[in-house]
């Protein structure tokens, strides 16, 4: 009996959903999901793993929302996030380790009006400062062009004297760097702002300073420019149906020419890319690439406009969609949401597509150190001996290794029957101890039980076994307690034992001495005779009207009041405080209210 | 916050960039992603979940018809070479004239290995014929007929609950080609002898 014959399936060849079943290749693919295809093979992609994440104001509170922004910073060995919270709709700058570990909250960028949606955003490093463009379509929704200075750590908006006046703030839709310049695009002057064609290119070398005669026009006035991106020596300008190339390499030899293409530009800010020489991007009838010229399709394979897989995951939006190269793959990825569309660029003769269904949506990507580490922490801190006096509880920890020193240290403080609260994110210090110091100010009272917790946080993630937000449930190192020294004892008397009335010309003054009654004498303590205009009793920090000896138990004079017709009413208020600054309770002045515009007998 | 405590913020001063232990595998580049969402930035390429959540591999053959449309042919089987070090389950399921063959569908559960091992899975395509009184009762197997063949490949892992979902483990996994095995029956309908 002879071999039945075989049909080879040669992996790698992508899909296929276009060409007719008559002359389809059968060893293409209807379907393809979660693969990596390289010649001969197809491997099974990785996954992804949360690296770090971005809290409000980096408290570690609140997550963000959205990240809508993953930078290197090269030239400082760092990387730049920004994340965008629903709720208060505020767009923050983070920087982090060149490793991504543990961002530091920098700066708030704004607050986005109600309308203006998720942001997007365009950054461009350029001469040690990273120039930021919010891509919002329509000006008045779009916030103001800024630069964030990774040597200080500060933002700052861009300003730039466009209209021959002064300078005047910036709110470029787009950034890119081309040769020594960084462009911007979408803003024509502060007098006449909304100019979406204008293409503007910087003084060479110098990204913060930006000349009003040094711009284009692309095509029609008031069509937007989307995106822009330098492509082989040239800087490819790109609205929505159209593309334009800027050639030439200074002023004098720079020219905008075009439409290159006259059909097809880029459906979003962030959905072109230039991978060795030619620029692919996402095109409102799908992928094409060009380098140059005209732009040729290169998504007839995926039949975007025929049925996809019923199962596919869902794609997110259209203009909200990013493009991305993994160089170590050497793929091109238009990722819409959770829904991805993957160009291998290794050896083909025509475009190899595959789909790529993510398990969470995402919304940016940018190509930093991978550098060691983990998402969360895994060293945690031990607290040694609690010190305390009546009113401060002084905390010291070692820093149990593995310690990168990227980790914050989260404080947590339960005071008597109260419920815990976090009162202090401090910067670890690996391979020392470390110590904080709790006060009044923190709620700490005297003679009262304080329980003081401790663990650590890198981004949103926690130790094992710190993640809950009950301190309780966390290891025993990482708890304490001491109950306050007792506080001073409160004076137990106060009246008035004398007044006297000075007159200085027409004026005359009241005032008083009084007499206390000490319950208790410490060494060092002071009483403190305290007024206030109402009934309420005076604050812990309220400052007295005469401070002495507790050992002393009449006062000096305290006064004057002027003498007028208009009563005016004075409570008065005794205290005893330690020497390490505990105050008692207050005790009132028996004759409390006293008027002290009209004499005084005793 | 001070210009002072910015230069001496640990989080920037003291992170390390640990340099590639094997420059041959370990990138010090990647692609790190933001969380549309969500609070998180993802490392790429690690691991074999998104955020902790499964995806699978699919891939599914466009159709081959040997004999062309107007033919049948018995699909017999395929062979299927793969490369894995990944324990995971592989799913083979035939679909012949556009129709899924669950009769066929063949699931093979991979082993993990710690360096990758390269094996051909055969799997011989039998279709049950039943009772039309009782389903229940295979009455005969027989090779499955149509005019054209499509291979779907599907991995999946435990669900810990005893039975499979789409998933992918920590490792390697590789297709690296697939045969189908048919025989043309009937090149196409014969003509009728014409009478004498």
């Amino acid at each position: 009996m002879s071999e039945r014959p075989r049909q080879r399936i040669d992996f790698g060849l992508g899909l296929d959903r276009e060409t007719g079943v008559g002359l389809v290749d059968p060893v293409t693919f209807e379907d393809l999901r979660n693969v990596d295809l390289t010649p001969g093979r197809l491997t099974a992609r990785r996954g992804l793993e949360a690296r770090t994440a971005l809290s409000l104001g980096g408290l570690g509170v609140t997550p963000m929302t959205h990240v809508v922004a993953v930078h290197a910073l090269r030239a400082v060995g760092q990387s730049l996030f920004l994340g965008y919270e629903n709720a208060s709709r505020k767009l923050q700058v983070f920087s982090a380790a060149s490793t991504g570990l543990n961002p530091v909250y920098r700066a708030e960028w704004g607050i986005l009006g109600a309308d203006a949606g998720i942001p997007q955003v365009m950054g461009v490093e350029s001469k040690g400062v990273v120039l930021l463009a919010h891509s919002h379509a329509d000006l008045s929704k779009r916030l103001a062009t800024q630069y964030y200075t990774p040597a200080t750590g500060v933002l700052a908006g861009l300003t730039a004297n466009l209209d021959n006046t002064t300078a005047k703030a910036v709110k470029f839709r787009g950034v890119a760097a081309h040769l020594d310049y960084v462009i911007g695009w979408g803003f024509g002057t502060d007098s006449d702002a909304d100019r979406p064609e204008i293409v503007r290119v910087n003084l060479p070398g110098e990204p913060l300073t930006w000349r009003p005669e040094h711009y284009w026009m692309a095509g029609v006035r008031g069509e937007p420019v989307v995106a822009g991106l330098a492509l082989r020596g040239t800087f490819l300008v790109a609205k929505e149906n159209q593309l334009y190339l800027i050639r030439g390499t200074s002023r004098d030899t720079f020219g905008i020419h075009g439409p290159i293409d006259e059909y097809y530009g880029f459906a979003g800010s962030h959905l072109g890319i230039v991978v060795g020489g030619t620029c692919f991007f996402w095109s409102l009838e799908g992928p094409r690439a060009t380098e140059g010229a005209a732009s040729t399709d290169i998504g007839f394979p995926l039949d975007l406009g025929g049925p996809r897989p019923e199962d596919l995951a869902a794609s997110g939006a259209l203009a909200t969609g990013f493009v991305n190269y993994l160089p170590n793959k050497q793929v091109v990825e238009f990722i819409f949401g959770q829904r991805a569309y993957v160009l291998p660029l290794r050896a083909r003769k025509q475009p190899t597509w595959s789909y790529r269904e993510f398990g969470v949506e995402l919304r940016c990507a940018g190509l930093i150190f991978v550098g060691s580490g983990t998402a969360a922490p895994a060293g945690y801190p031990d607290i040694t001996t609690l010190v305390k006096t009546a009113s401060t509880v002084t905390v010291p920890w070692d820093n149990i290794a593995p310690v990168v020193g990227d980790e914050t240290v989260e404080l947590w403080l339960k005071v008597g029957a109260g419920a815990y609260a976090k009162v202090r994110d401090l910067a670890v210090e690996a391979g020392v101890t470390q110590e904080e110091t709790l006060t009044s100010a923190d709620g700490i009272t005297p003679g009262t039980l304080c329980k003081v917790a401790l663990r650590f946080r890198r981004g949103l993630s926690f130790t094992a076994g710190y993640t809950s937000t009950n301190p309780d449930d966390w290891p025993v190192a990482s708890r304490a307690s001491v109950t306050t020294d007792a506080g001073a004892t409160a004076p137990t008397d106060l009246f008035i034992s004398d007044a006297q009335i000075e007159t200085f010309g027409p004026k005359s003054y009241l005032s008083f001495r009084f007499t206390i009654g000490r319950g208790e004498f410490s060494l060092g303590s002071l009483s403190e005779v305290l007024s206030t205009t109402s009934a309420t009793p005076p604050t812990a920090d309220a400052l007295p009207l005469w401070s002495g000896s507790s050992s002393q138990t009449v006062t000096d004079f305290i006064g004057g009041y002027l003498q007028q017709p208009t009563p005016s009413y004075r409570w008065f208020w005794v205290r005893h405080k330690l020497s390490d600054g505990t105050p008692s309770a207050v005790f009132a002045l028996a004759e409390n209210p006293v008027d002290v515009s009209s004499g005084w007998a005793l | 916050m001070s210009f002072f405590l910015f230069m001496t913020d640990p989080a920037i001063a003291t992170a390390p960039i640990a340099l590639p232990s094997d420059p041959a595998t370990d990138a010090p580049l990647a692609i790190f992603y933001g969380q549309s969402g969500g609070p998180n930035i993802y490392l790429a390429d690690t691991g074999a979940r998104d955020g902790g959540v499964r995806f699978g591999l699919i891939a599914k053959s466009n159709p081959l018809a040997p004999g062309g449309f107007g033919s049948e042919c018995v699909f017999t089987g395929c062979y299927v070479a793969i490369r894995h070090t990944m324990a995971v389950t592989v799913r083979l399921t035939p679909f012949i004239d556009g129709m899924e063959l669950t009769d066929c569908r063949t699931s093979i559960a991979l082993p993990a290995h710690a360096s990758p091992q390269r094996q051909v899975i055969e799997v011989g395509w039998f279709q049950n014929l039943r009772d039309p009184l009782d389903t229940s009762v295979v009455v005969a197997r027989v090779f499955p007929r149509g005019a054209y063949a499509q291979l779907l490949i599907e991995t999946f892992t435990d669900d810990g609950a005893g039975g499979l979902r789409p998933g992918l483990e920590t490792g390697e996994f590789v297709v690296e080609t697939a045969e189908l095995e048919y025989e043309v029956v009937r090149e196409t309908r014969s003509a009728e002898p014409v009478a004498a």
